[in-house]
């Protein structure tokens, strides 16, 4: 009897993700009067009572979740999965609000993209839960799935097309190595379980090449999800092609979920540092550099954003050096909290301004072709006074300029890095910030300064994306002034 | 230990040879027989290492996945022969109730008599399909939770193709 109670608690905790997976099958069930409807928005309101009901489930469980670990450890909770998982579901909302209008305009205001969105967020929710590297590639693949197909999910836009075949060849590619690695890891060290490898690795009884090939394998796959360069290669285009709304999703959702395994596994398995610290130097050095000298000569937004974001991911590698290095060099406790709460606030940060950056383009795109070049941009602070305003904050704060929070979220990581003692890599960040709060000031200066060709305000503008952008820029410029807001969610981190 | 690495080694270069002309082939059916050709050595590495459900699971199961991604081909293709037979039988949507109105009575009978796995009262035999199922849905084990979320993963994978087969809806 006392087994079954331990079995509904283990299920307890994953509600969250039943949630959304229930949410995702009554979708399917009632796909055929979803889709005759022609109501607006008729298809998304389901999947958003789920992601709210998989919200509230979170907050239920409250500290309960804290230090779970279910079904034989494959899964566990604590601080940094409740986290992660509430900002992932955060950006699952607004995700959501922003694709009816533009899907319907194109005639595609599908069920299934909902039911994909769902299933895609569950693996990357997944993917922070996971203490075995099995379910972290399960939890990668279910994410993954479904952004390939979104990504193509407007079949008549060739480019849609093609972004999809080839951000499914190449992550299946990378899924394939990084497969191969978690194989590798098992061959050598006989388990799967983080934890159980951490114990290898402090008794030295796997400190071989295929082991550390093993991890070094699982990292690229990560690095890839997370478009780390030099595993960049997909993102322009898939960013690029997809539809706005799903390069939302995807630029936000995929990074965060690859680096909550990263910050894990640069955690739990610190005394292997030596192995893999300079490996995370290198990613972090070319990342922040070839990310943002790229960005400056794209014409295109959401290209330029593709390398920010790898920029972005070259921070986050920061955090997650500075955190190996405070274990490798015994540095206090704190040192260690100040890393991992920078890169989850700066996770955090991200998803919020990207989020609010693509929001913005959505609305402005209304129910016409999209707005995707700077000269689209030209102007807009005439023809759209607020929505330009609203842009100019999310520019600045995903260029660190203060006052908005990219600009917190950067020193934290600096921050982190200097007590790390990692200062090639905080020289290197506080470097290349120059050249990304060149670029992103132009964006601000082609909507401020540059006159507008002939093109009128475009017709239909999405509401609900309109609230996202409003509701993304205020909460960039409110939490970059009173950053103490979030630390009741990042304070929780250890 | 000498033959039976020799013997590994024979197989494993005619593995790679096979999955070799899988990417290089250009008739896709030849690929696919190729394909085939791999499978098959795998299941007889699965053999060798004492593991003789896997390797037969391994032809049994991709014998009959090959043969679904066939008719994957030909469904993305839109040759489209079966749309009018399927349109013609009438039976379908009862029997499809039926089972699985008969599969959630099995379900509910089994959850309302808490026929939860257990653990094995015995070791079982080491290789056979009661120490994998054993293994598989032991809930003290790690392995449940990840076998129950590959439905999840398959799910998605049919959605995805019937999204991206199927014509626009207006």
């Amino acid at each position: 009897m006392r087994r079954d109670i331990n079995v509904m608690a283990e299920i307890a905790f994953i509600y969250p993700l039943i949630a959304l997976w229930v949410g995702a099958c009554l979708l399917l069930l009632f796909a055929r009067p979803l889709r005759r409807s022609t109501r607006p928005g008729v298809s998304a309101a389901p999947a958003g009572v789920a992601l709210l009901a998989s919200l509230a489930f979170l907050v239920r469980q409250g500290n309960d979740a804290l230090n779970v670990i279910a079904f034989g450890g494959s899964i566990a909770g604590d601080p940094l999965t409740a986290s992660i998982c509430t900002i992932l579901l955060l950006c699952g909302i607004m995700a959501v609000a922003l694709a009816p209008t533009y899907l319907a305009a194109r005639g595609y205001d599908n069920p299934e993209y909902y039911v994909l969105l769902l299933t895609s967020l569950s693996g990357a929710m997944l993917m922070s839960m996971a203490r075995d590297l099995v379910v972290v590639f399960l939890g990668i693949e279910l994410l993954s799935f479904g952004l390939y197909i979104m990504t193509g999910f407007v079949r008549e836009d060739a480019r849609g097309g093609e972004a999809s075949l080839k951000y499914f060849l190449l992550g299946a590619f990378a899924s394939a190595l990084m497969l191969y690695g978690i194989v590798l890891v098992y061959g050598s060290s006989g388990s799967t379980n983080i934890e159980a490898l951490r114990s290898a690795v402090i008794k030295e009884s796997v400190q071989s090449a295929m082991f550390a090939g093993g991890l070094a394998l699982v990292v690229i796959g990560l690095a890839f999800k997370a478009a780390v360069a030099p595993f960049h290669q997909w993102s322009p285009d898939a960013y690029e092609g997809a539809p706005l709304p799903v390069t939302a999703f995807m630029s936000v959702v995929a990074k965060i979920a690859a680096f909550a395994v990263l910050i894990r596994l640069a955690d739990t398995l610190a005394p292997l540092y030596a192995t893999w610290l300079p490996a995370v130097r290198l990613l972090a050095v070319l990342s922040m550099v070839a990310g943002n000298v790229i960005a400056v000569a794209q014409q295109n937004i959401k290209r330029m954003l593709a390398y920010s974001g790898v920029a972005h991911a070259g921070y986050l590698m920061v955090a997650v050096a500075a955190l190996g290095a405070s274990h490798a060099k015994g540095a206090a406790l704190d040192t260690q909290t100040l890393a991992m709460s920078g890169a989850v606030f700066y996770l955090l940060a991200y998803a919020i301004m990207t989020m609010g950056a693509f929001a913005v383009l959505t609305y402005i795109s209304g129910s016409g072709a999209e707005c995707q070049t700077l000269a689209d941009l030209k102007g807009l602070a005439r023809r759209r006074p607020a929505t330009a305003y609203g842009m100019a904050a999310l520019m600045l704060s995903l260029g660190g300029v203060p006052p908005p929070i990219g600009f917190m979220g950067k020193l934290q990581i600096f921050w982190a890095a200097v007590a790390g003692r990692e200062m090639a890599l905080a020289v290197t960040l506080a470097l290349v910030s120059v050249v990304a709060a060149y670029y992103y000031l132009r964006v601000v200066l082609t909507m401020c300064f540059e006159e507008a060709g002939a093109e009128p305000v475009r017709a239909g503008a999405p509401r609900a994306a309109g609230w996202v952008a409003a509701i993304s820029a205020t909460a960039v410029l409110v939490l970059g002034v009173m950053p103490g807001l979030l630390m009741g969610l990042i304070g929780m981190v250890r | 230990m000498q033959g039976n690495s020799i013997g590994f080694w024979i197989l494993a270069a005619l593995c790679v040879l096979a999955a070799v002309q899988v990417v290089a082939n250009r008739n896709p059916v030849r690929s696919a027989l190729a394909l085939v050709g791999v499978m098959c050595c795998l299941s007889v590495f699965y053999f060798a290492q004492g593991a003789e459900f896997v390797g037969a699971v391994q032809l049994i199961v991709y014998a009959g996945a090959i043969m679904v991604l066939f008719l994957f081909v030909i469904m993305l293709l839109n040759l489209g022969a079966p749309t009018p037979m399927m349109d013609r039988v009438g039976l379908s949507k009862p029997v499809a109730l039926l089972a699985s109105s008969a599969l959630l009575g099995c379900l509910a009978f089994a959850g309302a008599l808490k026929m939860a796995p257990g653990r094995a009262v015995k070791a079982p035999l080491p290789g056979t399909v009661q120490e994998i199922g054993y293994a598989l849905f032991d809930p003290g084990r790690p392995w449940l939770f990840a076998f129950e979320l590959t439905s999840v993963l398959l799910l998605v994978g049919v959605v995805g193709a019937v999204v991206l087969a199927q014509r626009r809806s207006d």
